[in-house]
């Protein structure tokens, strides 16, 4: 046998390990990564997640996950998941890497995250749903290049208050960029969040952020704006305690608000176009607090041909005095404060406060023109 | 009795007169000093795209550098996403162009989706001014 020949059958030899091992590497890999992924699903003591699939990529480096699911541990029948998501991938930048740094991408698709608020033993709502963060970290342990959500969907539901009322987002579509972890990693850019959903069965609402995490105090600006929503939908959080229905009518709000040197300002514009108010009941005392009501909204309205709006406009103030305030938790702070004011100011007139002594018809009609008297009252039955 | 009826049908027309309420202030009048030097804010130079912090913007649109819209909506235009080059809002072009290209249909300018319309990201949007971007 000649050495040329030795040197060939070598070479095949060294080229075929070489695949063995590659074709081995690749085949552990995915049952590696799923064995990891579920360990890191079912640390927490509160929550256990399962999945469909795990599949790990080399070229371009990457992950991905099939039919992630998280449920509490107190639901052994997995019947009601705090979050699922069709598919999410991660993906690192390999000319990044090359440059030794760790710049990831994530798509999330068809998320469904849903927050239940139950009554605790008092009666009272209990604690909030249990932190996710810490296992999100398990899961995505680099810096976020950009983050991409596709058809999400979000839903609230308060089995604390009568009626267990929901609010429903969904066709949520979500775009973060520039979520870095360390100033210069940031380019001098701010992370910003741009998001468009549907609230309810007849709401839009889109949601601008944009924020620099390494100023202090903290830096941050955005705007809310909700369209259409069918006053209609809120029947379960209005009736109750009001005994009324808005039947017809549509609800705006819209929200701006900038953070600048620990001083938070902005405003909150909800407006109510042609609406009105019915009673549930059909007693008397119902129908006055109906018609006070509709009188109250038509006295306020715009009378802008073809609408029937009415608008105020409720300011945000406040100083983040806390050295150690957290950028996305205060952010969604107030943004969610901004909705919730914008729908509480709405009905804060609902229904109306009652007078202390009963008015005659022209001292109602006096009042109802004077700038600073408010909203008719309701006139006591006796 | 009678009086009060005329009263109260006298007061009627006063009531159809109650306009919605806001607490938006009238726009303010210009100042002394503002009157005193027209000249000096038409010749104010603009803004420079890149200020020296980090730009902390309440609207997406605040983040483009001047005459980067018009770059979007010719882009946007060319691809047919967008009828009318003189359209005011991108948002309807960007979202038909997110769609086409699986992107989150924001209808809001993001790095990926300059970086897809063939845009430098770099040159559309404001960042904190660098050392190389002063003047020698």
């Amino acid at each position: 046998m000649g050495i040329g020949r030795r040197a060939r059958i070598g070479a095949l030899v060294t080229l075929a390990i070489i695949v063995g091992l590659v074709i081995l590497i690749r085949l552990l890999l995915d049952p590696l990564a799923a064995h990891y992924t579920r360990l890191g699903l079912n640390k927490s003591d509160s929550t256990r997640g399962d999945f469909d699939r795990v599949h790990v990529t080399v070229f371009p480096p990457g992950y991905e996950i099939r039919r992630l699911k998280i449920v509490e541990r107190r639901d052994v029948h997995w019947r009601e998941p705090l979050f699922y998501a069709e598919r999410v991938t991660a993906t690192l930048d390999p000319h990044r890497l090359l440059h030794r740094e760790l710049a990831v991408r994530v798509r999330v698709d068809e998320p469904k995250i849903i927050v239940t608020s139950r009554p605790g033993p008092s009666g009272k709502a209990a604690a909030g749903p249990p932190d996710l963060a810490p296992m999100l970290r398990q899961i995505l342990p680099a810096r976020m290049d950009r983050l991409e959500v596709r058809n999400g969907e979000f839903l609230f539901r308060d089995l604390a208050m009568p009626r267990d009322p929901e609010i429903w987002v969904h066709k949520i579509e979500l775009a973060a960029e520039n979520l870095a972890t360390r100033r210069q990693l940031q380019g001098g850019q701010p992370t910003t969040l741009a998001a468009s959903a549907e609230l309810g069965r007849s709401g839009r609402v889109t949601l601008f952020v944009s924020t620099d995490p390494f100023a202090r105090p903290l830096a941050f600006a955005g705007r809310l704006e909700e369209r259409g929503w069918r006053v209609s939908e809120l029947y379960d959080l209005l009736e109750p305690p009001t005994k009324l229905q808005a039947p017809k009518g549509t609800l705006d709000v819209f929200a701006a608000w900038k953070s600048e040197d620990g001083r938070i300002s902005g405003a909150v514009k909800p407006l109510l176009k042609d609406v009105q108010v019915k009673p549930t009941d059909e007693g008397f005392g119902d129908k006055l607090k109906a018609w006070l009501v509709d009188t109250g909204l038509h006295l306020f309205s715009d009378r802008v041909p073809g609408r029937n709006a009415v608008a105020t406009v409720v300011p945000i103030e406040g100083r983040l005095t806390d050295p150690n305030f957290q950028i996305w938790p205060t952010v969604f702070g107030v943004v969610r404060n901004a909705f919730v004011e914008g729908v509480a100011s709405s009905f804060r007139r609902v229904p109306p406060d009652k007078a202390e002594n009963k008015q005659g018809v022209i001292s109602q009609a006096k009042t109802a023109v004077e700038k600073k008297a408010g909203p008719p009252k309701a006139q006591p039955s006796k | 009795m009678k009086l009060g009826v005329v009263c109260f049908l006298a007061a009627l027309p006063l009531v159809g007169c109650g306009h919605t309420k806001t607490t938006e202030k009238p726009p303010e009048k210009p100042s002394a000093e503002e009157k005193a030097a027209p000249a000096a804010h038409e010749s104010a130079k603009p803004p420079p795209p890149h200020p020296k912090k980090t730009p902390v913007v309440e609207s997406p649109n605040d983040l483009l550098v001047p005459g980067a819209e018009d770059q979007i909506r010719a882009k946007l235009v060319d691809g047919g996403y967008l009828d009318d080059s003189k359209s005011k809002s991108l948002e309807g072009g960007l979202r038909k162009f997110q769609s086409a290209k699986d992107l989150p249909v924001t209808g809001m300018p993001d790095h990926e989706t300059i970086r897809r319309m063939g845009l430098d990201p770099n040159k559309i949007f404001r960042r904190a001014e660098r050392k190389t971007d002063a003047k020698p």
